[in-house]
């Protein structure tokens, strides 16, 4: 027997979201959120989230560590970190101040998930001294004038 | 096992990578346009969002200290005569120090904008936030301080189908 499976596409924009002050606790980064739908463990998901890491008002630099994590409750009680979907991301951080600001892309594929799932961006400072602030421009176009980037999500099935 | 590409899909890719025409540019307090960023684009009927992709090289050069790229999508429904912001695209990358700072960087853009009909033309646009964070786009420093071809942006945009 024959049949028609249909794959999964999932697109989002988070539009004007608040900016984020990251602590040094794992904190759910905006618009990064989704539900994937899967029938067997080998069915793989691209997972592609852009978003801006800047800087807080205080220090002028950053240490950020960035994960993936699912659920089969959407983040109720059950989270499990996806193996292998984290990285670092930091401006300059001993001695000078070079004032980062960057679009971050998260590029992971997924596999590994059967049935519901959700899975989200989390992200935490290295410490308090080192806190980022996403979504955020504080200053713009030479003046102080806070604009907002909005963050955008696509997940494909391949 | 047959499939089939569940909706929402993507759709009518166009590209523009214009080695041929590209020069770097050097960028500070005035608002223009990114050389080699711009697009004419129509989006397919019924699409619910358009994509549009840039990756385009950046470099401390010509004031040493980084530099401050205050980038934004613009569009332009007068062919180029004016051009206007699209909100939720302002974005700052890049370094301003006090300090000598020589980065190099590869800027990626992902932009997902709402859809329109008719044709368009669509770019990105931007300034530096001071003179003394000015940079330049495009611009290959290689080794034994010669200076490679310049690198043109790469751009792709799409319709995304609901």
């Amino acid at each position: 027997m024959s049949y028609i499976r249909q794959k999964e596409v999932i697109y989002s924009k988070e539009s004007n979201p608040a900016a984020q002050l990251i602590p040094d606790s794992y904190t759910e980064i905006t618009g990064s959120r989704t539900e994937l739908i899967s029938l067997n463990a080998s069915t793989k998901f691209i997972y592609r989230f852009c978003f801006q890491i800047g800087l807080a008002s205080s220090p002028s630099k950053w240490f950020v560590h960035i994960k993936l994590q699912s659920s089969n409750d959407n983040f109720t009680s059950h989270v499990y970190d996806i193996p292998g979907a984290n990285y670092n991301v930091a401006s300059d951080t001993v001695s000078a101040n070079d004032n980062l600001y960057r679009l971050n892309t998260a590029f992971f594929v997924i596999d590994n998930l059967v049935g519901t799932n959700h899975v989200r961006l989390v992200c935490r400072a290295y410490s308090n001294s080192l806190k980022p602030n996403l979504h955020e421009s504080k200053w713009f176009d030479g003046i102080y004038d806070p604009k907002i980037f909005d963050p955008s999500l696509i997940v494909f099935e391949v | 096992m047959s499939y089939i590409v569940k909706k929402p899909n993507f759709s009518n890719y166009q590209f523009n990578v214009d080695t041929a025409n590209f020069t770097k540019q050097e960028i500070s307090t005035t608002i223009v346009g990114y050389n080699g960023t711009e697009i004419d684009y129509t989006p397919t009927s019924g699409a619910s969002k358009v994509i549009y992709e840039v990756n385009v090289n950046f470099s401390w050069h010509p004031n040493g200290q980084g530099g401050y790229p205050h980038t934004r999508v613009q569009y332009s429904d007068d062919n180029g005569a004016s051009w206007n912001t699209i909100s939720g695209t302002e974005v700052t990358e890049g370094t301003h120090s006090s300090q000598v700072d020589l980065d190099h960087m590869s800027l990626n853009y992902t932009f997902m904008l709402d859809s329109w009909s008719e044709s368009r033309k669509i770019r990105l646009a931007g300034r530096s936030y001071n003179t003394s964070s000015k940079f330049t786009l495009g611009y290959q420093y290689l080794a034994t301080n010669s200076e490679g071809p310049n690198a043109c942006p790469h751009v792709s945009i799409y319709s995304v189908m609901p």
